[in-house]
């Protein structure tokens, strides 16, 4: 380098190696891997959810925390999520394995002893931080298709903030009209099967009001 | 991606990446051999001991034969020119982080990587650019400016050299998403939401840099005290050579605790006793972590101040206002910044004790950093005249810098500002206002006065030189000015989204951080395009080769 | 002595002068805010009229358990010109709680509860925040204080 390309050799290392550098880290793996199918559906479920940091509630503002879905294969699901606690939420879904009770039973207790084993890496984000708005009472619709021979299966839902609290879990039968089979009863508190439950998404003032009710009651 | 395709892709990318390896292998071993036969006509055994021979004293240029030879010179060329590329690689990161900030959510990368940005950037901009650039120096200047007796440690300066340039890599390849204050149980969660999947090479990847670092120091210190000319007793030495032994030997006292603390979380993967366990608290590894915590701020910029001093009296032609002063100082500031490690913990509750010891001792190191301060006030001041190159404006540029960040750290440590402020960019602001003004500005100062020598005779462009710290010297007080404001309204620091309240403070410092990134680039244009052109000057530099006029001022009086 | 000495002797006279004052106003602080500073949990050193809230952090929110029971995720609800003990405890990694308009300061440590006291004496909602860095969601670890 003594001849007189030595600048320019410097700073093309530099560029090479700051790229390299650059396309290593910004590829560091971020979960994702479920992907979101285009392929036609049979059938459509809502599934309505309150999210509040103690555990996501079924329907608007129940004790119902935590509870197990049941879902049929080639269903497109639209989650609709209401903000409960004005703390920021987000839903993840990810798939976990083929129907057992013993898979079953160990996500169950994984959830309760050693929460972090859920962030599986085969996952997918229906709803961001910043479409849950951190508004009390705000509605927001996400939707994931279970479609695809091989989506039946066990699925973990919850939110990535509030991994610990916020986590559920969420079954897709295969066999067609056995959306009854699996009630499971577990221990944790989360009530069984709620089967396609097709109400429909009213926006109501009511349950705002309701919320702002029970924020003031906290405040004391 | 099918099995095939993989297993081809891997076969292709394994041989290209095998020829390379053979390629450099090859060119080296052809190199060693061909030294090592000249030096055995001159009736040498050992060629590395015949070059350095050879190559002492002469001004060293850049060439790829640093890498053969391991004479002073070419170990601290090493050092100088790795700890700019990874100046580069870190600044990047910042920059990219920067960015992504301009929304109050993370809308341009995921959270997962600002986070492994955040550590990467603050890790090799400390470990890997600020010391790394030090000890360049260190390995360069002083030969010359010492005129050494013997220079006979090249083998282990060439293996320190390879260890912390190891460790480096592997911390990049690790995708650790720790912080760089490691503090467990974050440290331990092996995931990517938590510490990064592959935190244990990161952990690895420290302990090569401490054994790197502690290894090359001891060397620096041998060179300085026994292998210097007789000629030159310590009285006569130049500030910068005091600065790097007082740096040196804080390095050396400090960094123990921490590498025994790696090793002992290390062990904590395995078997959490040490920081996780049931009789023990997280805290006592982050007493661990800031008694080197702190002193190696102090690393990043003791060095600095020995060189600021050198190329004050170059361009006033002036000898240091007082030298003992001087002196005094630095080693003052040596040893009280050990002692106020404490101030970095105040609110973690360690008790009232703690906080009113740590507090106070805080205010006495601003002692000896305001002396060294007025010290080099006083030079510029008595000179009859100061010649403005490129590298003394950036040495006033730190000096304003550093009063500015200086001042904001007194602050700091009031407990009612630091109940306040510690956490927030407020301390961002402090301590970017002394590492872009003074580390980045005063290692460019030197690679600007260097920069003959390097090129074999080469001068820089000087108006893009001036551009060069005019935007930066702006971008910096832009970035470190918002920070300042927008820390102490709250802002919380390493955060990947923030409260939509504090975006002005937060937009304004990307736009600073923008500037700093291009201000660098027109740095690595000027680097590239005065290189293309012919030598016009001799390879010697003011800050080594002792002319008739500065043969006086450059040491004691 | 020569002016040089002298003028040495001036800024290093100057300088510490202007310490010592900062360092007697620091010292006069920490002596009068002695339970507003955080400090390791112990019920014996909470003021008289103080109520006292336990907070626990977790990744990636803030709990606030109330004397009456209940709780609060992320929203810290407290009356005006009264004394609050805050008693801070974390179930995972260090994470530390820092509420900026009021000065309030506390790390949440595993295993090595700490305490604050503050009284919150202007009404109006106000943010808080972790600012310990604490893996993937840190920056979503803030929340707001509503004080009534």
């Amino acid at each position: 380098m003594a001849s007189n390309k030595g600048g320019v050799t410097f700073a093309l290392i530099i560029v090479l190696l700051v790229s390299v550098a650059f396309g290593y880290v910004l590829t560091s793996p971020t979960g994702g891997g479920l992907t979101y199918s285009n392929s036609p559906t049979k059938y459509t479920q809502y599934i309505n959810l309150g999210a509040d940091a103690a555990g996501w509630e079924y329907n608007y503002n129940t004790s119902d925390r935590n509870p197990v879905l049941n879902v049929q294969l080639s269903t497109l699901v639209y989650f609709n999520v209401t903000e409960e606690d004005g703390a920021p939420h987000n839903l993840y879904v990810a798939y976990d394995g083929s129907y057992s009770s013993t898979l079953f039973a160990k996500l169950v207790s994984d959830q309760k002893n050693n929460p972090k084993s859920i962030e599986g890496s085969n996952n997918y984000k229906v709803l961001s931080t910043s479409q849950i708005t951190q508004t009390i009472g705000h509605k927001t619709q996400g939707k994931f298709p279970f479609v695809g021979s091989k989506m039946a299966g066990i699925y973990t839902y919850w939110c990535s903030v509030h991994y610990t609290t916020m986590v559920g879990l969420l079954i897709v039968n295969a066999t067609s009209g056995s959306t009854s089979v699996v009630t499971p009863n577990v221990a944790n508190g989360a009530t069984p099967s709620h089967v396609n439950n097709q109400s429909t998404y009213s926006t109501s003032v009511s349950n705002v009001l309701l919320a702002l009710e029970t924020a003031l009651k906290t405040v004391e | 991606m099918s099995t095939i395709d993989l297993l081809i892709l891997a076969s292709v990318v394994g041989s290209l990446v095998a020829i390379l390896v053979f390629a450099v292998y090859y060119l080296t071993a052809s190199k060693a051999e061909s030294l090592s036969l000249t030096a055995k006509e001159e009736g040498y055994t050992d060629s590395n001991a015949y070059w350095r021979e050879q190559l002492y004293g002469k001004p060293r240029p850049l060439t790829w034969s640093i890498f053969t030879y391991d004479d002073a010179k070419s170990i601290g060329l090493r050092y100088i020119f790795t700890s700019v590329v990874f100046l580069f690689i870190a600044g990047a990161f910042g920059v990219l982080m920067r960015v992504s900030l301009f929304d109050p959510n993370p809308v341009i990368i995921q959270p997962i990587i600002y986070n492994i940005l955040m550590t990467q950037h603050a890790t090799l901009m400390i470990y890997m650019f600020a010391i790394g650039a030090a000890l360049g120096f260190g390995y360069y200047l002083l030969p010359t400016q010492l005129r050494l007796k013997r220079d006979n440690m090249g083998h282990w300066s060439s293996v320190a050299y390879w260890l912390w340039v190891l460790g480096g890599a592997l911390f990049v390849l690790s995708r650790s998403s720790m912080r760089w204050y490691l503090y467990p149980p974050l440290s331990l969660q092996l995931t990517p939401t938590g510490a990064g999947t592959f935190n244990w090479l990161a952990i690895i990847a420290m302990e090569l840099i401490f054994i790197g670092i502690t290894m090359a120091s001891i060397i620096v210190l041998k060179v300085i005290f026994i292998d210097r000319s007789d000629d030159i007793t310590l009285s006569k030495m130049p500030i910068f050579a005091w600065s790097v032994v007082f740096t040196l030997i804080m390095l050396l006292s400090s960094d123990e605790p921490l590498m025994v603390g790696l090793g002992m979380l290390f062990y904590d993967f395995f078997n959490p006793v040490f920081f996780t366990g049931a009789t023990s608290t997280p805290l006592t590894f982050a007493v661990l972590f800031w008694f080197w915590g702190h002193p190696i701020v102090y690393i990043a910029v003791i060095p600095y101040f020995g060189l600021m001093y050198d190329i004050i009296t170059r361009f006033t032609k002036t000898p240091v206002y007082s030298y003992f002063s001087g002196v005094f100082s630095l080693g003052l500031l040596m040893i009280l910044s050990e002692l106020v490690w404490g101030h970095h913990l105040l609110n973690s509750g360690l008790g009232i004790d703690w906080v009113l010891f740590f507090t106070s001792a805080s205010f006495v190191v601003v002692i000896p950093s305001a002396l060294t301060i007025f010290n080099m006030i006083g030079t510029l001041w008595k000179a009859e005249k100061i010649r403005l190159t490129t590298p003394m404006m950036f040495v006033i540029n730190a000096i304003l810098d550093f009063i500015i960040g200086g001042v904001l750290g007194v602050m700091l440590a009031n407990q009612s500002v630091n109940e306040v402020a510690h956490g927030t960019y407020f301390v961002t602001g402090h301590f970017h206002f002394i590492f872009v003004g003074l580390t980045l500005g005063v290692t460019m100062a030197v690679f600007y006065l260097l920069y003959p020598t390097f090129s074999n005779g080469r001068v820089y462009d000087e108006r893009l030189a001036k551009w060069h710290l005019y935007i930066t010297a702006f971008g910096s007080l832009l970035m470190s000015f918002s920070w300042t404001v927008g820390g102490y309204l709250g802002m919380p620091r390493s955060v990947a989204g923030y409260f939509a309240q504090f975006q002005p403070y937060q937009d304004s410092a990307i736009i600073g951080g923008v500037i700093i990134g291009i201000g660098q680039l027109v740095f690595l244009y000027n680097i590239a395009k005065s290189w293309l052109a012919q030598p016009t000057t001799d390879p010697y530099n003011i800050l080594e080769y002792r002319t008739e006029t500065n043969q006086e001022i450059g040491g004691g009086e | 002595m020569n002016s040089k000495v002298k003028n040495e002797l001036i800024y290093t006279i100057v300088v510490l002068a202007i310490l010592l004052v900062v360092a007697v106003i620091n010292v006069n602080y920490i002596d009068g805010h002695k339970a507003n500073i955080a400090q390791p949990e112990n019920n014996s050193t909470v003021p008289a009229n103080s109520t006292i809230i336990k907070v626990t952090g977790y990744q990636w929110a803030w709990s606030f358990t109330y004397t009456n029971g209940t709780t609060s995720t992320d929203y810290l609800y407290v009356t005006a010109g009264h004394t609050y003990t805050l008693q801070v405890q974390s179930k995972d990694v260090i994470h530390d709680l820092l509420i900026p308009n009021l000065g309030v300061q506390v790390y949440a440590v595993p295993g090595h509860p700490n305490q604050v006291t503050f009284e919150p004496t202007k009404q109006g909602t106000f943010i808080f925040e972790c600012v310990e860095y604490c893996g993937q969601d840190h920056y979503l670890m803030r929340g707001y204080m509503e004080v009534s």
